[in-house]
């Protein structure tokens, strides 16, 4: 019982350290700049 | 033949008739389909053949050339940052490419950018740009994304792109996929042909790149290098 706590352990961290962020980038984008193409048409109404 | 297509010419509904010529007025490879059918013995809906015998093929052609240079002008305002790490002959010939895939047709993305994305990025990778096909499919998803946020992200049905669609603790949408790139330069901006040439340089090494929609409806794009 014991082992498997260990190993569950060892997994854990095992995951927590792939996933350890060494460097983060961050940037923000309006969303009303951009988006679909077209202004408010459609695609299709674009393309047509 | 492509079976969409034939069920086009086959089908006498008007609906089916606009679709055709929608696809006439971008598609050369469908273009030729048409034309080498009236030559031969291929069946037809009637009122088909007839709208088919007055198109002018070699106009038709003039006027795909216009689409294509227009349908780039506008796939460019949604890919600032790929259009600028790509030359013209590039980009026409992914966009080429995309009208001749169902990709066009049957909107597989959640904004018409998205779907071209789609198909680039597959292309790209292909021929071994993994760094421009991810900043390619940045570009996408933030179109989709921005677009429909609440429609499910199509990478997620895509073999390989390995697409997660998440909630945030605080409640926020979010979308993040993996690159083996730094896919924001060292300013957190997309790349410009400097910046991603250096980013290009380094080794490859596994990233988390997440896109969050904040409660102002602004898109936080993040990019993470995971230590391994």
């Amino acid at each position: 019982m014991e082992k498997k706590q260990d190993q569950n352990q060892n997994q854990n961290q095992n995951e927590q350290k792939i996933e350890r962020a060494e460097r983060v980038l961050k940037m923000k984008v309006k969303t009303n700049v951009r988006g679909g193409l077209g202004g408010n048409a459609s695609d299709k109404e674009w393309m047509e | 033949m492509d079976p969409d297509l034939q069920h086009l010419l086959q089908s006498d509904a008007p609906a089916s008739r606009t679709a055709l010529y929608l696809r006439l007025l971008y598609s050369p490879s469908c273009a030729r389909a048409v034309h080498a059918l009236l030559g031969g013995t291929e069946s037809c809906a009637p009122q088909t053949l007839a709208f088919l015998k007055s198109i002018d093929f070699e106009r038709l052609g003039l006027e795909q050339k216009a689409r294509l240079r227009n349908l780039m002008y506008h796939l460019g305002e949604a890919f600032p940052c790929s259009w600028r790490l790509m030359d013209v002959d590039l980009r026409r010939d992914l966009v080429e490419r995309f009208v001749e895939t169902p990709s066009f047709w049957r909107f597989p993305g959640r904004s018409l950018p998205e779907s071209f994305a789609l198909v680039a990025w597959q292309i790209l990778r292909e021929r071994q740009r993994s760094f421009l096909a991810d900043v390619v499919r940045l570009e996408g998803v933030l179109s989709g994304f921005a677009t429909a946020p609440s429609k499910a992200a199509p990478w997620q049905n895509l073999a390989g792109a390995d697409h997660e669609c998440v909630a945030t603790t605080a409640g926020e949408t979010a979308e993040r996929f993996p690159s083996q790139w730094q896919l924001l330069d060292d300013d957190s901006q997309l790349p410009t042909p400097s910046s991603a040439a250096e980013l290009m340089a380094r080794a490859p090494a596994p990233h988390r790149i997440s896109l969050t929609l904040d409660h102002d409806g602004d898109i936080e794009i993040a990019c993470v290098r995971l230590a391994t």
